[in-house]
């Protein structure tokens, strides 16, 4: 099974590479959009600000790429930044166009979320109810004012969370994604 | 949001060291071990804080152990000067990272911009070392190895303002004596305009002593070096008295 990590410049991509290892995957590095042919499972690492991660994905042909991918039903895990992506527009570091994949804005929270909180999720794909690491200053706010913590769309697997820093909680969810691609 | 307890290793030519206000280093543990352990028992985060303030093949070499042992969030300061040795610690597993020098002076705004850009702002804590004398807190600042006098209320609100998420503070005086941190803290913490953006350090020895800082609404967490290390106090010993007297706090088990 072929998994790809896209080596953004801030990415936490060590980080990753360590967690997705330590579930016995062999995920590569990829710095060109044409390396995600034939990939299982795309990650995308948390880190970054949004504007500038938009920037080098157009530059290095990854935009359009990502959207066909996601849309055609491959698997995707997107951390932070990498859930932040899929969206229309975002604030940080100016505003700016994302993917276009979800409708909404990523704007500055109130507060900046650093630490450990609870996450609950009971989806036919995804079930999660532990505590997580957060790390950010932007999100998606939902109507209730409250900031999305997870988004299951297609088989694209969007945290804001981190689970590669969350210890057995982060992979456990890896586990899971594991068994959906049948691995 | 849980507040944090953050256990920290001081690294110095290579090996962990504690010392005693800031002196009298001596080598402490196996830094690899200890981190693995510390990962193991679910700390919050582990934080590495290099006192030769280099980042150099063997800090390289180091966390790269380190990293690839541990599952739980690393921090790491000591070094940092611009977004180059920002770029090396990220791939290195760092999630975040604690500036000293570089956020002393609005000089650095520019190489601070530049690392905002590449990580985010959420990723970025800056950090000072406090020695209080008759009341009045003078900074050390590393780069002239002097002290300096300073107002330490207007410090934080102007290193929060200039983008960093968390600010720590650590008691020179109270350093590696397992008394308690520095009791004139709770001078200017009160005081502070912000929830949860400060870590207090320096001087814990048992977990009775966490329980005043945690209560303040400024403090976000609080770092404990030689009492995980000399003490019989373990990771969840702090949590559990933690969460014991209503501080909210993570549950480990």
């Amino acid at each position: 099974m072929r998994v790809s990590v896209v080596n953004t410049p801030g990415g936490s991509v060590g980080s990753i590479m360590s967690w997705l290892q330590r579930s016995n995957l062999k995920p590569v590095l990829i710095t060109h959009a044409s390396e995600i042919e034939n990939t299982d499972l795309l990650v995308f690492p948390g880190n970054g600000t949004f504007k500038a991660t938009l920037k080098w994905l157009d530059q290095n042909g990854f935009q359009e790429k990502i959207k066909k991918y996601v849309l055609n039903d491959n698997f995707f895990i997107g951390i932070c930044i990498g859930m932040h992506i899929f969206f229309e527009e975002g604030e940080e570091g100016g505003l700016c166009n994302g993917l276009k994949i979800l409708p909404g804005r990523v704007a500055k929270l109130p507060k900046t979320r650093i630490g450990w909180d609870k996450v609950s999720l009971e989806n036919e794909k995804l079930v999660l109810n532990s505590n997580f690491y957060f790390m950010h200053s932007y999100g998606v706010l939902e109507d209730n004012n409250l900031c999305k913590n997870f988004i299951v769309y297609k088989n694209s697997f969007l945290f804001q969370f981190h689970p590669e820093k969350s210890g057995h909680s982060g992979d456990n969810v890896l586990n899971q994604i594991k068994k959906l691609l049948n691995v | 949001m849980f507040k944090r307890i953050i256990p920290s290793v001081l690294l110095k030519n290579g090996n962990a060291v504690k010392g005693k206000q800031f002196n009298s280093w001596r080598q402490a543990c196996d830094v690899i071990s200890y981190t693995k352990t510390l990962s193991h028992k679910m700390a919050d985060e582990i934080c590495i804080l290099n006192l030769d303030r280099e980042i150099s093949s063997s800090t390289i070499s180091i966390l790269k152990l380190i990293s690839s042992n541990i599952s739980c969030p690393l921090s790491y300061g000591g070094g940092i000067r611009d977004k180059n040795d920002i770029m090396i610690l990220n791939k290195l597993s760092v999630d975040r990272f604690i500036l000293g020098s570089l956020s002393y002076s609005i000089k650095n705004k520019k190489k601070l911009t530049e690392i905002i850009e590449l990580v985010g702002s959420a990723a970025l804590s800056s950090s000072v070392d406090l020695y209080e004398e008759e009341g009045i807190f003078y900074k050390l600042d590393h780069d002239l190895n002097d002290f300096v006098r300073l107002d330490i209320q207007d410090y934080i609100t102007q290193q929060i303002e200039m983008g960093f998420s968390e600010v720590v503070i650590t008691s020179i005086n109270c350093d590696g004596l397992m008394k308690n941190i520095d009791k004139n803290f709770h001078s200017f913490l009160s005081r502070i305009n912000y929830s949860n953006k400060i870590i207090v350090a320096g001087g814990v020895g048992s977990p009775k002593h966490i329980i005043e800082w945690l209560e303040i609404d400024s403090v976000v967490g609080i770092m404990i070096g030689s009492s995980l290390i000399y003490s019989r106090f373990t990771i969840d010993d702090y949590h559990k008295d933690g969460i014991n007297k209503g501080i909210n706090l993570r549950s480990l088990t």
